[in-house]
């Protein structure tokens, strides 16, 4: 996170396929230290599909590039080592393991003189995460649960972190706490990808928006744009096929 | 239990329970021989108690891998004067090098699948042995395989040698499970995808720890053969897998003693049952109990939780009956 290096995810011409059906199509967005970035788009618009091209668990074409380090071709344990952080939309949890395991297999490949510092910034995020350290981490609520998702991937000091859907299923008052740890995160100069469609989430810590529909990305913007939130519902209503090679 | 502790309980309990065996044995020698046999399954077992309980992988080759070991041990002492401090250097490397080539295709399948495929492989071994002709001894095997060397054939250097290995390995595997590798490893167990996506590398950890298990088996297969003298095909073969698996499963999968304790019941019941008929009945009713009472085994939390409420009600119902007793808790409300 305070590292020196250039930081930037360039993403250029990424397209991403099951065997034929190709459901991303020549995506290019970058996202730079300090930002946050929000992916938007209807239900199967194609957006964790482009999460899973970045992290390599979904075959993909293009260009993926985290610093000066190509991603592209890298399988998926090489691309998270150089850096790129996940929280899936499950949240990615060890369901059976404990707190304190989860944190552990986060911090799994930080050098072991910063594993311990790490993790307790990781964990300064979510101050409730120390007391429930012996917790299952499938025992937790859904609330409890993204936070450790979020703590667990802080734990392996990122260079980029993508959020898939943080705000599903969460009470406003867990939703207000994601926020603020997004905010300390840009502070910290920690680039962030955001995919969600709670449009209040976007509207509140997003820098610049994309929307995805069918697969492509059909429109771009900053911070103001957001406000014309009947382009944007349109473009949400229109209906795009995806496309077989 | 601080985590010093816990590290060292379990080679604690093997050093503990190795002395009162061996000094029971002073007035019943077969002991000795017991305790061998004991070692050598529980050898065989610990590392496929690694893979399987800690990585969730199943393997029914472990017997094959030992007879890989015994075999490629024998031939080299047998037919090209090879000495077995030599000699177990190949016995290790031969079944490592096996399993580490074929673990990449085979170690994607699920569950089942792949317990179907090490079973095969365990076929194919026994096949390929068998029709080795005279390289392999054919049907008959080979014998005449020199004892082991500083300690020979006295019964009691030979277990304790043994059993100095298996203390080495239950040091090596409680220290691992406590290691980021034994972390990742009990990652992929929870969750292959997850694990990846955490930076895993999960097809070559599984391969190298499928590839250290078996040269684990490869070297009890070197004791083995060179404290019998003699291996054949079926010495230790499909069969032997099995009741490997057996052992890990009755002892507890996710404890580092589970294999052990499952290799000392296994081996005891064999020596006290009568016919081998009342053994297939005996492990099958035993095997199918513990899957029903307690799925991860006899050291398992469960078991444990079981035994701990087992006990505080013996306990209450014992103190309720002492004199005294009933006044102090009427008293006491």
């Amino acid at each position: 996170m305070s590292r020196p290096e250039d930081n930037t995810l360039s993403v250029l011409n990424l397209s991403a396929s099951y065997g034929s059906l190709v459901v991303c199509r020549d995506i290019t967005l970058s996202v730079k230290p300090g930002e946050v970035v929000a992916l938007i788009g209807p239900n199967g618009a194609g957006k964790t599909s482009f999460i899973g091209a970045l992290c390599g668990t979904v075959s993909a074409k293009g260009q993926v590039t985290l610093g000066t380090s190509r991603l592209d071709g890298l399988p998926t344990h090489m691309r998270t080592r150089l850096g790129l952080a996940t929280v899936p939309d499950n949240r990615g949890l060890f369901a059976p393991l404990t707190v304190a395991e989860n944190m552990r297999l986060g911090s799994m490949f930080v050098v072991r003189q910063r594993r311990d510092e790490v993790v307790d910034r990781a964990m300064s995020y979510f101050p409730f995460l120390k007391d429930r350290g012996s917790t299952l981490a499938g025992s937790l609520s859904g609330g409890q649960q993204q936070m450790l998702g979020i703590a667990k991937c802080l734990a392996g000091d990122p260079r980029v972190l993508l959020l898939d859907e943080p705000s599903q299923g969460l009470a406003p008052i867990i939703l207000d706490e994601i926020v603020k740890v997004i905010g300390e995160l840009k502070a910290q100069r920690l680039p962030v990808l955001l995919v969600e469609q709670n449009y209040g989430l976007v509207e509140r810590t997003a820098d610049r928006f994309a929307v995805m529909v069918g697969g492509r990305i059909v429109m771009t913007g900053g911070k103001s744009d957001l406000a014309d939130r009947d382009r944007i519902g349109r473009l949400f209503l229109e209906r795009r096929k995806t496309t077989l090679h | 239990m601080s985590n010093e502790a816990k590290l060292w309980t379990a080679p604690a309990v093997i050093v503990v329970g190795f002395c009162i065996v061996m000094l029971l044995g002073i007035a019943q020698p077969s002991l000795h021989t017991t305790m061998f046999t004991i070692g050598l399954y529980a050898l065989i077992a610990l590392p496929l108690g690694l893979i399987y309980g800690q990585g969730g992988t199943i393997s029914m080759a472990q017997g094959s891998f030992a007879a890989l070991g015994a075999y490629t041990s024998a031939i080299l002492c047998t037919r090209f004067g090879f000495s077995p401090t030599l000699s177990v250097i190949p016995a290790v490397v031969m079944p490592a090098c096996v399993a580490f080539l074929i673990a990449r295709p085979i170690l994607r399948l699920p569950e089942l699948s792949l317990a179907l495929v090490t079973l095969s492989l365990g076929t194919v071994v026994a096949v390929g042995l068998q029709r080795g002709g005279d390289f392999t001894g054919s049907f008959v095997g080979l014998s005449g395989a020199p004892p082991l060397p500083l300690v020979g054939n006295h019964p009691v250097w030979v277990a304790t040698t043994l059993w100095a290995v298996v203390l080495i390995v239950v040091i090596m595997y409680s220290h691992f499970v406590h290691s980021a590798r034994g972390r990742s490893l009990n990652a992929i167990r929870v969750d292959r995808l997850l694990a990846e996506s955490m930076g895993v590398n999960v097809p070559f950890d599984l391969s190298i720890m499928f590839a250290i298990a078996a040269g684990i088996a490869g070297l009890a297969g070197w004791f083995y053969v060179h404290t019998l003298g003699y291996i054949a095909p079926d010495s230790l073969g499909a069969h032997t897998s099995a009741n490997i698996l057996f052992m890990v499963v009755l002892g507890g999968r996710r404890a580092v003693l589970g294999p052990v304790l499952g290799a000392t019941f296994f081996t005891f019941a064999n020596d006290f049952l009568p016919g081998a008929e009342t053994h297939g009945l005996f492990f099958g009713t035993i095997l199918v109990l513990i899957l029903l009472l307690s799925p991860d085994g006899i050291l398992s939390p469960q078991a444990m939780r079981v035994l701990r409420r087992l006990f505080s009600r013996r306990d209450r119902v014992s103190r309720a009956r002492l004199p005294g007793t009933a006044e102090v808790t009427e008293a006491s409300r």
